[in-house]
């Protein structure tokens, strides 16, 4: 069953609601998990947001236009879930997942470097560190980057962060510079 | 003599047109990738490499975390769109576009369907009363007028979901009832609008009296 073909049947309602539910679970579960979990939430979490998900797919399933891929929008909605459970969970959370490309750029250009590397800490210890914080910060950004390190395509990456193409590309170009803050300074060790 | 092929990302960021945002994005994506190009600045190849394992170690760690989708986990997925009215029942709608189709006969049988589906799928005159609260723990609490006689319909109903419940009675007045989590079950307490959480194939519910039970203390 297509993820067109799981909407269709949402839509239907009865059994085959019952079914594609079934379907969507199958195909979509194990990944929306990964993904929450990506977001900094705990395996609780993860499981909640996971029924909410799922709910608001049923409940908006008959707002899919057709125009774009089914995928792709799951996925909006899966973005979507987790800003709102965000938002009941953390205001602080809720303020950074809110916060526009700008408002990242400031942050980032007003993060401090991690002085927590001497000439005993490698590169790959400054850079998992670096990550760590960056992740923190941008969890949304790092697991683009994860995407990108699996080796997806543009394309791919575009349909989990619910953008188009192009916007995913520039999104990922704005990934490269946000984590430089957090690990150009390891590079000095390379050169030590 | 086979020709040799190049990374396109590279030779794209050596392209015309390429802006310089695209001529520095693309050896670190590709670098990201798991596809350095050789000919790149070394330093921005051993950055994206250091990355790419960094995040390879992260992912692994994360992996370890997320939880499995299972079929648990999908059976509480599909319990919790039954109790929200999503699945379970059949739309109006769709039942009346094969309308004209049907004949006499099958209107009776339609009525008589709709009558009995709705006396089984309607909410107990118990439940509707039943106020929740998330209780201790695991335990879902239901503040009831009477514990005892709620307790005499919801064995009833979970014997009769096939369930043996183990009832243990508290101080207070309050009821313990522990009972597997089979999908008859789950079922049953989904047309009493009950969602326990499900704690090792186990839920358990607490019937606490709305007012104290026994003599009144003084102080």
């Amino acid at each position: 069953m297509t993820d067109e073909e799981i909407l269709r049947a949402i839509c239907a309602g009865g059994r085959p609601r019952e079914a594609a539910v079934v379907a969507l679970y199958r195909g979509h579960a194990q990944p929306l998990l990964r993904f929450f979990v990506h977001q900094g939430l705990g395996p609780d979490d993860a499981r909640d947001l996971l029924q909410d998900t799922v709910v608001k797919i049923v409940r908006g399933a008959a707002s899919f236009d057709g125009k774009g891929a089914a995928r792709a929008w799951i996925w909006q909605v899966a973005r979507h879930a987790l800003l709102d459970f965000v938002e009941k969970r953390s205001r602080l959370a809720a303020r950074e997942a809110g916060l526009t490309d700008e408002q990242w750029s400031v942050l980032a250009e007003t993060t401090p470097s991690h002085p927590a590397t001497d000439g005993a800490q490698g590169v790959d210890d400054c850079v998992a560190a670096g990550l760590e914080a960056f992740a923190r910060e941008m969890p949304e950004r790092a697991y683009a980057l994860t995407l990108q390190m699996k080796g997806l395509s543009v394309a791919e990456i575009a349909e989990q962060l619910g953008r188009s193409p192009g916007a995913a590309k520039e999104f990922l170009s704005q990934c490269r510079k946000k984590i430089q803050p957090f690990i150009a300074h390891c590079m000095a060790l390379l050169r030590a | 003599m086979q020709p040799q092929v190049q990374d396109p990302l590279p030779m794209l960021a050596r392209g015309v047109g390429v802006t310089d945002d695209e001529a520095a994005d693309a050896p670190w994506h590709a670098a990201l990738a798991g596809r350095p190009d050789p000919q790149a600045d070394p330093v921005v190849n051993a950055q994206a490499s250091a990355l790419r394992d960094a995040l390879r170690r992260r992912e692994v760690l994360l992996e370890m975390q997320a939880p499995k989708a299972d079929e648990a986990l999908l059976q509480q997925v599909q319990f919790r769109l039954r109790r929200e009215g999503l699945t379970g029942r059949y739309p109006a709608a769709a039942l009346a576009t094969r309308w004209p189709m049907w004949g006499l006969a099958a209107t009776v049988v339609l009525g008589v369907a709709v009558y009995l589906a709705t006396m089984t799928q309607h909410t107990p005159p118990d439940a509707a009363t039943d106020v929740l609260r998330g209780g201790a723990g695991s335990a879902l609490e239901l503040r009831v007028a009477d514990p005892q006689a709620r307790l005499v319909s919801l064995q009833a109903a979970l014997q009769a979901a096939g369930a043996t419940p183990r009832v243990t009675p508290l101080p207070d007045g309050r009821i313990r009832v522990e009972v597997a989590a089979t999908p008859a079950v789950l079922d049953e307490l989904a047309r009493q609008r009950l969602e326990p959480q499900v704690v090792d194939g186990q839920m358990t519910l607490l019937l606490v009296p709305t007012a104290p039970a026994g003599p009144e203390r003084r102080p």
